[in-house]
């Protein structure tokens, strides 16, 4: 064989643990997220490999991008608000003064612990595939990872929108500091406007058709979201003025609308049956019309974190003047 | 040894050296930062335990758990750098030491 498929997997681990080191140790903190953006690419590739595509698509946009922007732009608000302070504080050394042996010994316990338990169980139980994947023609999708979403742990999905929903609340409550708006439209280029006006319309089509093609390949509202997210996070760092604050009813109509849509599904078909157990016939449109609902409010929601904690939102005072 | 078992023990690798810079770090940016790599560490074990039958099916509600889980992880790092950029607006430091604010 040409390729060994298991010595690519060992590099692959060697790597990931590799950048990880290297993310964590970085004495320069933007550095570290960088490598750690680096490493949300390579698990991806981890997460194809262990037959799990739908997670790939999802750690690409927000592993590696999403999670990247918010690091960089808290940084960037906490570099910029402490310029007259020395910098020397960012750069920590690795070690706990107060902890260090404990610390050390309490990892290696736990993370050999772990490791030993995997190696005894690995292979004993088959989890919950046959029983999910029997029941497949149910749910009203071909996809199991989808009908596992959205249909057969929907009430756990419900309330993981309603967790982003939570934390887009929250980041509004305390996102608004001293200082407002600092990204101005001062530093345009012709290549970043074009990218971005290239960029947009191709990353809005990928993630429709993602929501679409998720009831039976790998796809869905998370991913679909989450690219979509990506997209306003570009528009923000290019200058755009997204209508980002609470006070618009639009803006909450979005931010809210993907919680309020899978509710009242699940609502709707409470005459006869459980909450949020959908009829067999209409599953598949059911589950169509919340995903798109979902998608938009995710997009919508992971826009508004960013904006956040890059502290692009601005009071409706101020809004109002601008 | 399998694919799934090379990722599951690094990723439990990733977990511990995530848990271990989480514990030692003073910056609370760079906790955060740990706390994420905890997360993907933990996100790796479980999904490749979905996949541990090497010609079985591929269990899907692992891989709903984390894809779930890696939405609601980033939503929960965003909650936590606005509160902390929130508390070096008000006392100018990135560390819960008393000591070592001024």
């Amino acid at each position: 064989m040409l390729f060994d498929w298991l010595s690519f997997d060992l590099l692959l681990a060697i790597a990931l643990i590799a950048l990880a080191v290297a993310a964590l140790r970085a004495r320069d903190l933007f550095k570290g997220i960088v490598i750690f953006m680096l490493f949300g690419l390579l698990v991806a590739i981890a997460w194809v490999r262990v037959h799990a595509p739908d997670l790939a698509l999802a750690e690409a946009a927000i592993g590696s991008g999403i999670t990247g922007a918010l690091f960089l732009g808290a940084l960037s608000r906490i570099e910029r608000k402490k310029k007259s302070t020395a910098p020397a504080r960012l750069e920590n050394p690795v070690g706990g003064s107060t902890s260090g042996a404990w610390t050390v010994l309490l990892t290696i316990v736990l993370t050999v612990q772990l490791a030993l338990a995997v190696l005894r169980g690995w292979g004993y139980s088959d989890g919950l595939a046959d029983e999910a994947l029997s029941r497949i023609d149910e749910s009203g999708v071909i996809n199991p990872v989808t009908a596992v979403i959205l249909n057969f742990r929907a009430y756990d999905t419900l309330l993981e929108i309603g967790v982003l929903l939570l934390a887009a609340l929250g980041v509004y409550a305390i996102g608004e500091g001293p200082t407002v708006r600092n990204l101005q439209r001062t530093s345009r280029s012709e290549v970043l406007e074009t990218f971005v006006h290239l960029l947009t319309p191709m990353i809005v089509l990928t993630a429709g058709y993602l929501v679409w093609v998720g009831y039976k390949e790998p796809g869905g509202a998370f991913q679909a979201g989450a690219l979509l997210g990506g997209a306003g996070v570009v528009l923000l760092l290019s200058g755009r003025e997204l209508p980002v604050h609470a006070a618009r009813p639009g803006v909450r109509i979005v931010l809210g609308g993907g919680f309020l849509v899978f509710l009242l599904a699940g609502l709707a078909v409470m005459q006869d049956r459980a909450f949020l157990e959908y009829p067999r016939a209409s599953a598949k449109y059911i589950i169509l019309i919340i995903e798109l609902a979902c998608t938009v409010s995710i997009g919508a929601i992971l826009t508004v974190l960013f904006a956040g904690c890059a502290n692009l939102l601005t009071t409706p005072s101020e809004e109002e003047g601008t | 040894m399998s694919t799934s078992l090379i990722y599951a023990l690094t990723g439990i690798v990733i977990a511990g050296l995530g848990l271990f810079h989480y514990l030692s770090q003073r910056n609370i940016l760079r906790k955060i930062l740990a706390g994420n790599f905890i997360g993907t560490g933990i996100f790796l074990f479980l999904v490749s335990s979905a996949a541990r039958q090497v010609d079985g099916p591929i269990d899907p509600v692992p891989h709903a758990l984390v894809l779930t889980g890696i939405v609601v992880a980033v939503s929960a790092t965003a909650l936590l750098l606005a509160l902390v950029c929130r508390y070096h607006d008000e006392t100018g430091s990135l560390t819960f030491d008393e000591e070592n604010d001024e």
